[in-house]
């Protein structure tokens, strides 16, 4: 009969590896369940952790995606509510206007009328140098000036009005690789560029205020309340369309946000998946190699304390 | 027919409590040496003395010496995977150091930086003026800085500490082949088998010990001292009774290297060689590979992210205007080339002095408004730029492999650790169950001395009690 030679210390070795084991083992596990995360290290999986650095990274940029969002946003509020203001002054204006075009109106109330309107322009200036923060928010990347002045000889004079603004114009990232503006032009509505058919909304209000205080109600005249009836009517419907295009850059980015802010909750839950441990399984596996562990400290007592014949020495 | 009177009863009865006494030392030293790693059991050899006379009877017992049980086949496969061993085992430790080092659990390492960095100048692309958003700027760009500059210090300092382990290593190597050299010595002298036997019991614990620091060839020449070299060459560490000494030559450059030289005295040859190249394994082997080339990769690594970092950012920013119209000014202090970049990355002066002076507009901010943001959204699209590894990845992705890859390598040397060790416990078991100590057996042979001694005495008691009865004729 051959039997293998087995030295006294092979088991006593063989125990403290497989202790060894097990205990690290149970060290991982703990560490899982306590820290609630599957990878604590990049070791524990390489792959997931340039995943989760990819996705962090996109996170934090997402964030600041909806910061520049949320700037503009506020931006364009505050340019529609101008627009929209403008709009309604106009129309006061065009009230005045058919008012003042009524040919029994004797002169001093005209008068009356042409001090409102005045007052109109001087309310369109004020709205075209709205100041927010600090920054002219319709200056073009002219900030930190008034962008529109009225000319000293107003309403007569044309033009009317002058921009010393900027045409070049703010705009954020708002998506990777995708722009928005944050600031509106008006000056081509406002002012004029200086093109034949242009009617901007100064010339037209010093129009009206000029028809006004001479009296002039002769419709043929161009330069008659009638005509700068007309011309009003024309910025209205410029206004509109400038509003219908606001609302669209509102819109769009609105539809940004909502998606990014998807985005944003399916990384988290991707960055979950991927970092977090579930919490019942490693618990088990936690249970099972406790369990494991304890069998082999019992099994190392048992065969470590068997008698040896050196107990029968006497 | 004579056989030997009384007399010779008592030389037979004094021979067998000699030869047992002597077993029983043997048995007992095997008792005395169960958990001394390395030990090979021994074993007393005993035969009968030839009869003096010319009759039948024997004459006597005597012993023949002392042999041990080795199989030098799994000695040899022992040390060659124990040094394999030691090279993983040694380099786990800078391995999970490093990963450690560059993961970030929470928000405060290099990868968080560069994103905060870029965005900050998306930030400032808002309202370029703004001074509250400048300094946000500012202070996001010597965040960053500070990242490189302190994980580039702590690299470096790794890298330190283990030249100096290596140096306690070399020290350690140096103390093994000078034993070994000075038991080949004795051995040489030693006309005893038994002292032979136990100065090699002793050396063969002492060559295990050198196996875990470094990888080695050996071979025992004619006059049974041990002969070792560094594996996979012909370079000797001990030759007969000379050890080789090695030193150690630390370069601190950028990207410089730890050097191993070796000088032995005696023979043919007694010059200083570079064995650098040919410390392969065992735990020098794997020290010496994390110190010359782990951890210099990864400072290079580092080094080159901050390079390109503070070379693409001023790109951008010296073509753009500060809001006082002045144009072609850094953001980063310049730097000449990529070594020690990360340790040298700062904000530049000018910035750090006037925060006027970050260039976010395109044009003098006089002529185009101080609202121009298109320099701060240029460098906010430079985060998505394939600017490192000549156009294959944007920084923070060339900063998450730098972390994946320390992960799978620390991963790779975990797993070989692990594999190495059950190969190693494997190895070492079948060992132990040719040379290792069983204490049932010793217990067993123990016993069987101690009958014969106590025979021997018997037969040594008889042999007075004759004689008595003769004496008293």
């Amino acid at each position: 009969m051959t039997f293998f030679r087995v030295s006294s210390n092979t088991a006593f070795s063989n125990f403290r590896s497989l202790l060894g084991r097990q205990n690290q083992e149970l060290l991982r596990l703990s560490e899982q369940v306590s820290s609630g995360k599957r990878i604590n290290r990049p070791s524990d999986d390489p792959n997931a952790v340039n995943i989760l650095k990819g996705l962090k990274n996109s996170q934090s940029k997402i964030d600041q995606y909806l910061r520049n969002i949320q700037v503009a946003d506020r931006s364009w509020q505050q340019i529609e509510s101008s627009i929209r203001d403008s709009h309604a002054l106009i129309v006061r204006a065009k009230e005045l206007a058919l008012q003042g075009n009524n040919g029994t109106l004797g002169d001093p109330e005209r008068e009356a009328l042409a001090v409102e309107v005045s007052e109109l322009s001087k309310q369109l200036l004020s709205i075209s140098n709205t100041n927010i923060n600090g920054e002219y928010i319709f200056g073009g990347f002219k900030t930190d000036a008034k962008p529109v002045a009225l000319d000293p000889a107003f309403p007569n004079a044309t033009p009317a009005a002058t921009y010393s603004g900027s045409n070049q114009f703010k705009s954020l990232e708002i998506e990777e690789g995708s722009q928005i503006e944050i600031q509106e032009r008006i000056d081509d509505l406002f002012v004029g560029t200086g093109a034949p058919d242009d009617q901007p909304l100064f010339q037209s209000m010093a129009k009206l205020e000029a028809a006004l205080r001479s009296n002039n109600v002769d419709d043929d005249d161009p330069n008659s309340v009638g005509q700068a009836m007309e011309d009003l009517d024309a910025g209205l419907r410029a206004l509109q369309q400038r509003m219908a295009e606001i609302g669209g850059k509102s819109n769009r980015i609105w539809n940004t946000r909502d998606r990014l802010e998807n985005q944003k909750v399916l990384n988290d839950e991707f960055i979950e998946q991927l970092e977090s441990v579930d919490a019942a399984e490693a618990i088990f596996e936690m249970n099972r190699a406790q369990i494991a562990l304890q069998a082999t400290v019992s099994a190392a007592g048992a065969v470590l304390n068997q008698p040896s014949l050196m107990d029968f020495i006497r | 027919m004579s056989v030997g009177g009384i007399g010779s009863l008592f030389g037979r009865a004094l021979d067998g409590l000699r030869t047992s006494s002597s077993a029983m030392n043997v048995t007992s030293n095997n008792i005395a040496n169960v958990n001394t790693p390395g030990y090979a059991r021994q074993i007393f050899i005993q035969g009968t003395r030839a009869s003096s006379g010319n009759g039948l009877l024997g004459g006597g017992v005597v012993a023949l010496g002392v042999t041990s049980f080795i199989d030098p086949f799994v000695e040899r496969q022992l040390v060659n995977e124990r040094s394999e061993l030691g090279t993983y085992d040694g380099r786990r430790l800078i391995a999970s150091n490093i990963e450690n080092l560059l993961y970030e659990k929470d928000k405060e390492g290099v990868g968080s930086a560069i994103t905060a960095f870029f965005n900050s100048w998306s930030e400032l692309s808002q309202d370029a003026s703004s001074g509250a958003l400048r300094s946000n700027v500012r202070e996001n760009g010597r965040l960053l800085a500070d990242r490189l500059n302190s994980t580039h210090t702590q690299l470096l300092n790794m890298r330190r500490n283990l030249s100096g382990s290596i140096g306690t290593r070399v020290t350690t190597v140096n103390s093994l082949t000078e034993q070994i050299a000075s038991i080949n010595d004795s051995i040489r002298s030693a006309s005893d088998e038994t002292a032979k036997l136990e100065l090699k019991s002793e050396r063969n614990v002492v060559l295990q010990k050198l196996a875990d620091e470094v990888g080695i060839n050996y071979f025992e020449a004619a006059d049974e001292t041990l002969t070792i070299q560094l594996v996979g060459t012909g370079l000797p560490l001990v030759r007969s009774n000379s050890s080789a000494v090695l030193s150690v030559s630390d370069d601190l450059s950028v990207g410089g290297t730890l050097t191993i030289n070796s000088t032995i005295a005696g023979g043919s040859s007694s010059s200083t060689v570079d064995v650098t190249s040919y410390v392969s394994s065992g735990a020098l082997g794997g020290s010496l590979h994390d110190r010359n080339v782990t951890l210099n990769d990864s400072i290079d690594d580092l080094n080159q992210l901050a390079y390109n970092l503070v070379t693409e950012v001023n790109a951008i920013h010296s073509t753009g205007y500060g809001l006082d119209g002045v144009d072609g000014r850094n953001f980063f202090a310049p730097l000449a080339g990529s070594d020690n970049a990360a340790a040298l990355i700062a904000v530049d002066a000018g910035i750090l002095n006037d925060l006027d002076n970050i260039a976010a507009a395109e044009e003098d901010p006089a002529i185009s408004g101080v609202g121009d943001n298109r320099i701060a959204k240029q460098l906010v699209d430079l985060s998505n730029a394939l600017t490192m590894e000549g156009g294959s990845s944007t920084f923070s992705q060339y900063y998450s492999t730098m972390v994946s890859d320390a992960g799978i390598s620390a991963g790779q040397i975990n797993q070989r650790v692990a594999a190495q060790e059950i190969l190693v416990s494997k190895l070492q078991q079948q060992r132990d169950n040719v040379s290792g100590v069983n204490l049932d057996e010793e217990a067993a042979d123990l016993l069987k001395y101690q009958r014969a001694f106590e025979g021997s005495a018997r037969v040594m008691s008889v042999a007075n009690d004759m004689l008595d009865t003769l004496l008293q004729l």
